[in-house]
């Protein structure tokens, strides 16, 4: 035995710490026979790991619940006398306990609206019982080297998955309709943006909460339909709603069959009314449909899901629908030849946060994931702050309780229980902070669920799992913070910590170990500045970069009868204070452009996307678009399809980037040049480059182009001096034309700056995150700063008496901190360059982090640190010094 | 079958304790049923189950001699009770029943 090896110490302390006394010995017995056995046939090293991987095996109820939980009196004992102590103790120290408490409440706040927000994005779509089994199909359609990604899908696919395809337990098409009119009673209108047309399979793959009605029944009649519980009630008021009647886009009526409680936030689709799917009809083609040829399997309308059944094999079934690509679509011969198509099965789970391929789907945008992993380092960092503030304050105010500790150990107390007594001051403590987050976070939540978004509520975190959760994080947060304390306030030796000269002596020994704490804070601190001011300039040069375009004053009204379009148009312009109108299918920036492809020629393989703008003779000129060379279009240059031949060319106005991608030459050069857009396509005018999207995006080639048929949009420009009056009247007339439809109207440069909104909210968040970690780092530095000119206060009075003046005590009691704070800050900036260019890379328009943001930030720093200290440090200074002398 | 209900895991380790004698402890059931029944165990499950097994009155305890082997610490030998032993047959006999009921298979041809 003695010549064998010894399993590991550790491992066996843990055991016995976890498990009955009266199971111990057989139970290790048992362990260490199996380690020397172990030892034997697979190495020492392979042993050890097992034996402790068997060790924390026993960490289960099974053994742990066998413990019979006794406590000898003098412990209980001692475990109240520790909560007396810690008591008396934090009442005493009122300050360092003030301190402490806000410290860590900001600290513990910011995490928990950080973990409340990741659970939430986390959650998305996982609700649905079988979440990890639904898929979505997503097209690709790829065309000479550009690839579209849709998660719209051909019309006969779920079709053809039902006849062909095996190992698919159920498919259900999903269409999604937006700007629908509902009628719910004569001239009672409201406007629908989430409607969902779909099968009765949906609700075999969805969990839809039904209240009221037979939801399967009425998705098999083609004019049933089912409403949320809140739009029932919209409707409806308090009558019930089954039975009633409403009609959509004033020609479609459908009865309400049943009611489905309210979409959680956290989906993906949420619907607010349900609708049976039929295809072709006049309604479904209301929303968006993509076309890459003129048979019905590129004609791309629906989303499709499927459930897969449990253990099925999702490779079998993408290899399946491959090949129904292969067969109905690539081997069809009236596809154009460059075009190539797939599918890709997508996880139901991994639609939220897909940014780059296929997107979120048609209601909610995707997150990214990044963000996330970002937030949560934020809350780390912040936390992090919080415990550093505690340990710091605790080792500095060390000193003041070494006779506490020597005397404790001059009568008995053990290292152990010191150390106990320490941390329970510090779970007290935490404890306190976390109890004062919960009301803190319960309060600030409606502010921040506009920042969240909806859906976080403080219930998540009352819930039991979080609630773990919160115990978890508080023990950890205790020994974080207060370990290092405990330990080093312990350890003081008996003697010395008696003597009267200890304070100072110690304190100097622990100076280096709080300057670094000091350091780290203000490093953390000063890499959120810098990103935060980052940030807010990148997002103030998204709102202001000039886009090349006018945008102000702008107001764009939906035309939905196309055929009444010129005349509202002429209409409008009699209106005093609209000085121009232009009818267009969208306007020059917009998340909503067509897309196609264009090459030199019809032959040419190098492909390039181009995004095609509809506008009419007017369009050039009320955007402020700048013309180059050529000319703006006229309505003469417009063929209708009927009087159009293969050879015509449509006339197109383009702009300086389609030039450089097709390599057209100058402007000047490229003029009555053709070039290939699904026909041939000939300049007549160039106009200078403009964003036609958000500035996440370069500037693609874009063609201007008129089709009075799609001209869905009036745009009117009004004269900001009778903004109101105007805008009354443009409704009334609006209203004369369409009285049945619901009036919207939306100026363009708030739409530009919805473009944003995400960009705005992680600011708005990450502004107050990084707000409360300085607070946070300040209100350490300022306890510190407390502490150590109290430590002072003898040598500064002596200093005084021999005639020092106020400057240059000021100056010797701060200079420390400003050196440290300097430290930190050389040593952030650098960080917080590479973070934030690592950030800002994936975006096309981007600002320089130039010298002004760091100075900006050095300065606030700076300025942050002032007006921290300088109140104790002139109050020091200025201090009578027989008072600090006298003192004993 | 009586009230009481035993799970697989269980009645396996019922069925060892009874099957091992004198030599049934922790160590020991989890090393037969590695090699016998080739099958991953966790000495861990294994005395969880043993306790749970005593709790029900199956098996009862005594410590027995230490080793070498095990660094001295001694063994705690389970048997089986005659509540046990009555539980196993009472077992056995319901499979054996449930067996006839399944039509004799033809072990040739596909």
């Amino acid at each position: 035995m003695n010549s064998a090896v010894q399993p590991p110490r550790l491992a066996l302390k843990f055991l016995k710490l976890i498990c009955p006394e009266h199971l111990f010995e057989e139970i290790e017995g048992d362990l260490v026979q199996k380690f020397n056995r172990d030892v034997k046939t697979i190495g020492e090293k392979r042993a050890k790991w097992r034996l402790l991987w068997n060790v924390i095996r026993f960490f289960r109820p099974g053994i742990l619940l066998r413990n019979k939980l006794t406590m000898n009196v003098t412990q209980s004992n001692m475990l109240v006398a520790n909560f007396h102590f810690t008591w008396r103790h934090l009442r005493k120290q009122k300050l360092t306990t003030a301190i402490h408490v806000i410290g860590l409440t900001l600290g513990i706040s910011v995490c928990m609206l950080i973990a409340l927000f990741i659970d939430q994005q986390n959650s998305f779509d996982g609700y649905h019982k079988n979440a990890s089994r639904i898929f979505r199909v997503n097209s690709i359609f790829t065309e000479g080297g550009i690839n579209m990604n849709l998660y719209a899908t051909p019309l006969p696919l779920s079709q053809a998955i039902h006849e062909s395809i095996t190992g698919v337990e159920h498919t259900s098409s999903v269409r999604t309709l937006f700007n629908t009119v509902v009628e719910t009673a004569p001239g009672k209108l409201f406007q629908e943006d989430r409607i969902l047309l779909t099968d009765q399979e949906y609700l075999d793959i969805f969990n839809i909460a039904i209240i009221a009605g037979d939801a399967r029944k009425s998705l098999s009649f083609p004019h049933q339909a089912i409403l949320s519980k809140s739009i029932a009630r919209k409707y409806f008021g308090d009558d019930n709603p089954i039975g009633k009647t409403i009609k959509l886009q004033s020609k479609f009526e459908f009865t309400v069959a049943a009611i489905m409680q309210d979409a959680p936030s956290n989906t993906s689709l949420p619907a607010s009314i349900i609708l049976p799917y039929t295809q072709g009809s006049e309604l479904t083609e209301h929303g968006d449909t993509w076309y890459f040829g003129g048979f019905s399997w590129v004609k791309l309308q629906a989303s499709t899901y499927l459930l897969l059944p449990s253990g099925g094999d999702y490779e079998k079934v993408k290899s399946q629908l491959m090949q129904l690509a292969n067969q109905k679509i690539n081997a069809n011969p009236t596809l154009n030849e460059k075009i190539h198509a797939a599918f890709e099965l997508q996880s139901l789970r991994d639609i939220h946060f897909d940014t780059d391929g296929f997107g979120g789907g048609p209601w909610v945008s995707a997150m990214n994931k990044s963000w996330l992993w970002f937030f949560t380092g934020i809350g780390l960092l912040v936390l992090v702050l919080a415990c550093v503030n505690f340990l710091n304050i605790s080792t500095a105010k060390a000193a003041t309780r070494a006779k506490e500790v020597g005397i404790r150990k001059s009568i008995g107390a053990q290292r152990k229980q010191l150390i106990a007594q320490f941390l329970c001051e510090a779970f007290v403590l935490v404890s306190i902070a976390s109890l004062l987050s919960i009301v803190i976070v319960s309060v600030s939540i409606n502010f921040f669920g506009d920042l969240f978004g909806p859906g976080v509520t403080i219930e998540t975190i009352l819930s039991l799992h979080s609630g773990l959760w919160l115990l978890a994080s508080i023990v950890g947060i205790v020994l974080l913070a207060g370990f290092y304390p405990a330990l080093a306030i312990s350890r003081f030796n008996l003697v010395s910590t008696l003597k009267s000269s200890f304070a100072i002596s110690s304190t100097r020994g622990n100076a280096l170990f709080r300057k670094s704490l000091v350091a780290v804070q203000f490093i953390i601190s000063g890499v959120l500045i810098v990103s935060v001011l980052t940030i807010s300039e990148q997002v103030r040069y998204m709102h202001n970069k000039p886009l090349g375009l006018e945008k102000d004053n702008i107001l764009s009204l939906e035309v939905p009868e196309i055929k009444q379009g010129p005349a509202l148009a002429q209409e409008l312009l009699r209106i005093t204070g609209i000085k121009e109108v232009s009818l267009s299918r969208s306007a020059p920036i917009s998340l909503d452009h067509w897309w196609n492809s264009i090459s030199q020629t019809a032959s040419s393989d190098k492909r390039f996307s181009v995004c095609a703008i509809y506008g009419d003779e007017n369009f050039t000129s009320f955007y402020g678009l700048k013309l180059l060379i050529g000319r703006t279009l006229v309505p003469t240059d417009f063929i209708p399809d009927s009087l159009r031949k293969a050879t015509t060319a449509n006339k197109v106005v383009v702009n300086e980037k389609l030039l450089a991608d097709l390599e057209l030459g100058t402007p000047a050069e490229a003029i009555g040049k053709q070039f290939w857009w699904g026909g041939p396509a000939e300049i007549i005018g160039v106009v200078a480059d403009f964003n036609t999207e958000p500035l996440r995006y370069a500037i693609s080639p874009t063609i201007l182009t008129q089709h009075p048929d799609l001209f869905a949009q009036i745009n009117i420009k009004l004269n900001p001096e009778n903004y109101a009056v105007a805008l009354a009247t443009v409704e009334t007339t609006w209203k004369k034309f369409f009285p049945d439809k619901v009036f919207e109207a939306a100026f363009l440069d708030e739409q530009i700056n919805n473009f944003y909104q995400q960009e705005d909210k992680i600011y708005n968040l990450f502004k107050v995150f990084a707000l409360l970690a300085i607070s946070i780092s300040c209100l350490g530095l300022w306890g510190l700063v407390v502490f150590i000119t109290q430590l002072r206060t003898r040598e500064i009075g002596i200093r005084k008496v021999m005639g020092a003046s106020l400057r240059s005590i000021a100056w010797i009691l701060s200079k420390d901190f400003f050196a440290t704070v300097s430290i930190a800050f050389v040593i952030a900036a650098p960080l917080a360059f590479l973070l934030m260019d690592w950030i800002l890379a994936k975006v096309a328009y981007r600002i320089d982090i130039g010298w002004g943001i760091f100075s900006l930030a050095a300065l606030s720093i700076i300025a942050a640190v002032i007006v921290t200290i300088s109140t104790q440090v002139i109050r020091t200074a200025k201090a009578n010094p027989v008072n600090a002398l006298k003192s004993e | 079958m009586a009230k009481e209900y035993l799970g697989e895991f269980e009645e396996l380790i019922l069925t060892l304790v009874a099957a091992l004698q004198e030599d049934a402890y922790g160590a020991a059931i989890a090393e037969e049923i590695e090699t016998r029944l080739k099958r991953e165990v966790n000495l861990s499950a294994v005395h969880v189950t043993l306790y749970r097994l005593e709790d029900k009155g199956y098996i009862k305890s005594s410590m027995g001699g230490g080793t070498n082997e095990r660094g001295g610490r001694r063994k705690r030998i389970f048997t089986i009770t005659s509540a046990g032993m009555a539980m196993l047959k009472a077992m056995k006999e319901s499979r054996i029943e449930l067996w006839k009921l399944v039509p004799q298979l033809k072990m040739s041809g596909l």
